[in-house]
């Protein structure tokens, strides 16, 4: 017995030691990549000047002690600017192309089967970062397979994860969500929240934003939209990864706290640029590094993106905008107070 | 069990034992010697090591209450002083202290107080007790880092929380004061425990040593001389060790050799002499001188001398005892665990049983022994139970279910009385000739000492290694004490039928002889109301009621080996005194009563003491009296049946009453789960206690009436 034992002890100890020496010239070869001369060119495309993000994503790649040279142009703002810089990438022909945001993305490495694919980069690896739905927003088939050479990191807090958020704040019993109706993103979102509050023993109050003359959701409602939802007896306001709420966040967040309501928000725009309260938020630098990781499997590692899953984060950003608590007077509990980042809000 | 030690009989010193007493005083010099430089030094250590663990262990605590009061004091003072959240609008504090309480299992309770004394949120391990320590706790606020006060259970240090445009508040994080003294009394008693069983096991095993390779071979030297100085040279010694005695044993043997040889040549040569003469009156002188030498001295038709000591027994006896008492103190928690509990029965009585039928089958065991030392010796008996012993031991120790857990509980049993009956028919047959009271006085110790130390190291071996293998480790020392009773005892050793034949083994006695037993008042009386009530005790609340309790009440097995060791200790302790001045006075009977009384009232006094909340101090009590009850009570008894056995020398033969006895007594063994599974279920664990205590008070109570009796119709 004690014998067979032994043996069987021995197999186990004998193979663990060969994978050791095994693997160990694996990942020397991929130090020694690491050396090549030659720098590997990143070309990057944000939406509105350079951010947290790409510090981050900088960071990592400059601790791993790898060579890159990173071309970074913005949108400002407008696609209309995407296609000569669609061209540019075109002749470069660089390693790796960077996108930030839903909008950047889409208009320049295009949507899956686009009809008209000569107008968007092509054939060349591409990761996006900031993109609240990537699937329905037709960048990629799935989080897993990715269905073309392009793979991102996910940049939003699980819906369970923000609802709990707002739970352990110990105050709110009614939750009010006003949205753009129009936007694929935002009318997923609401339907993951009409889902997932009933668990957390919350109401949920939904008011999507009435449409104005030009078929686009209109922002001089929104004063109107959050009486109401005060009327209806909502304790507190739910913003998503709304691009048109986020525009307007300002007027919004004021008018919450007018009324005495406190806006969380799952993106960090709104706290960091308006006077949403609390919200459960990814770190930029952070959401950087980690895409700089799935950059580095791409462009040391040879991997294929389309293989590469989307990534997410494992931890979130609990952040307070504490001038906006003292204004309404709802203090956070102290285990709250332990873990969350407090801010302070840009006032007007 | 326990008080089967005291089986053979005191009977007075003859002159001999006094003269061997006398001579004793090297191997008591030495052994004296050997155990108090040993528990000087391990009280020495144990001692530095406490006092080193009590300074260690009490900036442990305040270390500890000082980091988690500086971390929370300053995740208090980030709320007030820089988020600015006015201090009586924190909200969660509460639970936010709970947990930090949870995880601290050392901290009694943390508050905030405010600039002016209110106490605005508590939390307490113990919230019965936050009203008297809000009143104890200092109500000035706090300069510098942090100020200590020592209160009544607990120590209150506190920390202020910085305000910053508010004025500062103050957090109090409180220490359980008893925290540390519990530390150190747990330690203080493994120390304890710790010693007293090195004293033991180094004294029985010193003892086995010095006696049986020195002391006795030096006897033996001895005797040899004596007869020399008689002129008796033909006997010669029987000593198979080889070290420093052993040889010169042997070359006395091979002086008495010569001397044999001389005294051959010596007669050679007489005879040639008186061959050679043709005067036969010269002839007749040299036949008669040779004669006269003859009458002197003695070369031929010798003895082999051999040591007979019954100390020899002692370290096979202990081990096997020891390894017996390993599962004293978790048994009943073993069989618990396998119970079935969709039976008819309850599942108590259930767990009683393994214990019960032990004790059937050692009581069933031992007569059926007895008969076999008559046929093939003590050696062969001993060998016999202690395989049946240990295939009982690893039956438990790969117990599948409940069933195959009892039969191997028998099979151990059987081994158990087989092991029991021999050790008796090895002291009766070696202590025949002068040593009868120290005899037994060997057994006692052995069996004590395995009494003493099983439960404790048991426990230390169930806790650290499960109760299954602790079993194996029973069945490992049960082989050891086989081995040595393999290499010590000589083939021919213990089968003398001569020595069987006295030995009090034979139990067989025909019905009427049992009617006329049961008929004497006196020997139903003893049996009845101290004998069996005795047994009754060791079984029901030794091996079954207590593990049970204390388990229940949340001790860990080390802990209850701990507690249960303290029935063997206080016997050990009483033993001697009490029996010397029972024999000298002769006041058995009061003896009897007094042991009982002690043990019962100890069982009473249990409920007092309960009402100050101490239920394991009430534990300690009872166990603690019934052992110095049991100490005053065991040679008592004894003593009195050999009276009635004496009444019966020639009618039944004092070794049939004696036997009879030690057979009706166990059944005391039998019915003391039983009893106990009776008490427990009507009155609960603490109940039972006090129920036992006034059964023996009350049993006791009709000994003495019907003694009285007895004793008026009598004298």
């Amino acid at each position: 017995m004690a014998r067979k034992y032994f043996i069987k002890h021995l197999a186990i100890v004998s193979f663990l030691v060969a994978g050791l020496l095994v693997g160990q010239p694996s990942a020397q070869s991929q130090t020694n990549l690491a050396d090549r001369s030659e720098p590997f060119e990143i070309f990057a495309v944000v939406w509105r000047g350079e951010t947290e993000v790409e510090a981050g994503f900088k960071d990592y790649l400059n601790q791993r002690g790898i060579p890159y040279t990173m071309t970074i142009r913005s949108l400002e703002l407008d696609r209309s600017n995407a296609p000569p810089i669609v061209a540019e990438i075109q002749q470069a022909q660089p390693d790796l192309v960077y996108t930030w945001g839903t909008g950047t993305t889409r208009s320049i490495v295009g949507p899956l089967n686009a009809e008209d694919p000569g107008k968007f980069v092509q054939g060349i690896p591409g990761i996006f970062v900031l993109v609240a739905y990537p699937i329905s927003a037709k960048i990629v088939e799935s989080f897993e397979q990715t269905g073309r050479p392009i793979t991102g990191v996910s940049f939003l807090a699980s819906i369970e994860s923000q609802l709990k958020a707002i739970i352990d704040y110990g105050k709110f019993t009614k939750l009010a969500v006003i949205y753009d109706n129009t936007s694929s993103n935002s009318r997923i979102n609401v339907a993951s929240l009409e889902e997932a509050a009933p668990q957390f023993g919350l109401e949920l109050v939904v008011l999507p934003v009435p449409l104005g003359d030009n078929e686009k959701p209109d922002p001089a409602k929104l004063p109107e939209l959050i009486q109401d939802a005060k009327q209806q007896g909502a304790d507190i306001l739910y913003m998503g990864p709304d691009s048109f709420l986020t525009r307007h966040a300002d007027v919004y967040t004021s008018e919450a706290i007018a009324v005495g309501l406190p806006t969380f928000a799952s993106t960090q725009a709104p706290l960091k640029g308006s006077r949403a309260m609390f919200g459960l938020v990814s770190d930029y630098h952070t959401l950087g590094k980690l895409a700089a990781v799935q950059a580095e499997k791409i462009l040391l590692g040879k991997q294929n993106p389309e293989n590469l899953p989307v990534a997410s984060l494992a931890r979130f950003k609990l952040w307070i905008n504490i001038d906006v608590v003292k204004e309404i007077e709802i203090y956070p509990p102290m285990n709250m107070i332990a873990i969350a980042d407090f801010k302070t809000s840009p006032i007007n | 069990m326990s008080s089967d030690a005291s089986t053979t009989v005191s009977q007075p010193a003859d002159t001999r034992q006094i003269f061997r007493r006398e001579q004793r005083t090297l191997l008591i010099q030495m052994v004296l010697l050997a155990v108090f430089v040993l528990v000087m030094g391990q009280m020495t250590v144990s001692w530095i090591s406490l006092i080193g663990f009590e300074q260690e262990l009490d900036p442990q605590l305040q270390r500890k209450a000082n980091a988690v009061g500086n971390s929370l004091s300053g995740q208090l003072a980030y709320a007030t002083r820089d988020l600015e959240i006015p201090v009586a609008d924190l909200v969660g504090v509460e639970e936010f202290f709970d947990n930090i309480l949870a995880a601290n299992d050392d901290l009694a309770y943390l508050t905030l107080v405010d600039s002016k004394g209110t106490v605005l949120f508590v939390s307490s391990a113990n919230p019965g007790d936050m009203e008297d320590v809000l009143q104890d706790m200092p109500a000035e606020g706090v300069s510098g880092s942090h100020s200590t006060t020592v209160m009544n259970e607990h120590t209150d240090v506190a920390f202020p929380v910085a305000g910053g445009s508010q004025p500062d508040s103050t957090l109090h994080v409180g220490i359980h004061s008893d925290q540390l003294r519990n530390h150190l009394i747990e330690v203080f008693w493994e120390v304890i425990t710790v010693i007293v069983i090195c004293w033991l096991v180094t004294f029985e095993f010193l003892l086995f040593l010095i006696v049986a390779r020195v002391e006795k071979p030096i006897e033996l030297i001895q005797r040899a001389m004596a007869d020399g100085a008689d002129g008796r040279f033909a006997n010669w010694l029987v000593v198979r060790s080889n070290d420093e005695v052993g040889q010169l044993t042997a070359s006395f043997n091979r002086t008495l050799q010569h001397l044999r040889h001389r005294y051959n040549d010596f007669l050679f040569d007489a005879r040639e002499t008186k061959d050679a003469q043709i005067d036969t009156q010269i002839a007749a002188q040299i036949s008669a001188v040779r004669q006269g030498i003859d009458n002197r001295f003695r070369f031929q038709r010798g003895d082999e001398l051999q040591s007979r000591t019954p100390a020899r027994i002692r370290v096979p006896l202990f081990l096997f005892i020891f390894s017996e008492e390993l599962s004293r103190s978790f048994l009943p928690l073993f069989v618990q665990r396998y119970a079935p509990t969709d039976l008819m029965i309850s599942s108590d009585v259930l767990i009683g049983l393994p214990i019960t039928l032990f004790m059937v089958a050692a009581m069933i065991a031992t007569p059926i022994g007895g008969g076999f030392v008559d046929r093939v010796g003590v050696r062969w008996v001993f060998l016999v139970g202690i395989f049946a012993a240990v295939v009982g031991f690893v039956g438990n120790f790969l117990t599948q279910g409940y069933y195959d857990l009892v039969i191997y509980r028998v099979v151990t049993g059987i081994g158990y009385g087989l092991v029991f009956i021999a050790s008796e028919g090895w002291v009766t047959q070696n202590a025949q000739r002068y040593n009868r009271a120290s005899s037994t006085g060997v057994f006692v110790a052995a069996v004590f000492a395995g009494i003493i130390c099983g439960p404790p190291i048991g426990g230390i071996f169930a806790d650290r290694f499960g109760f299954e293998a602790t079993f194996l480790i029973s069945a490992m020392l049960a082989i050891v004490s086989g081995f040595i009773i393999f290499q010590v005892f000589r083939e021919s050793e213990g089968s003398q039928q001569s020595a069987a034949n006295q030995s009090s083994l034979k139990l067989m006695i025909g019905v009427r002889d049992w009617i006329t037993l049961l008929k004497d008042p006196k020997f139903v009386s003893v049996l009845m109301f101290a004998a069996i009530p005795g047994k009754m005790m060791v079984a029901g609340f030794i091996a079954y009621l207590v593990p049970l309790y204390l388990n229940d009440l949340g001790h860990g097995q080390p802990a209850i080996g701990r507690i249960l060791m303290i029935y063997g200790v206080a016997t050990l302790l009483c033993l001697t005194l009490p029996a010397r001045f029972a024999d000298r006075t002769e006041r058995y009977r009061q003896m009897v009563v007094l042991g009982a009384t002690i043990a019962g009232a100890g069982c009473i006094a249990a409920l007092l003491t309960n009402y100050h909340g101490n239920a394991s101090f009430a534990v300690v009590l009872a166990i603690g009296s019934l052992g110095v009850g049991h100490a005053l009570t065991l040679t008592s008894q004894n003593s009195i049946i050999q009276q009635v056995a004496e009444r019966y020398r020639d009618t039944l033969g004092r070794a049939s009453v004696v036997g009879a006895y030690r057979l009706c007594e166990r059944i005391g063994m039998v019915i003391g789960p039983l009893v106990a599974v009776a008490l427990i279920t009507a009155f609960g664990y603490q109940g039972a206690i006090v129920g036992f205590g006034v059964i023996l008070l009350g049993l006791i109570g009709l000994f003495v009436l019907t003694d009285r009796s007895a004793a008026g119709r009598t004298g």
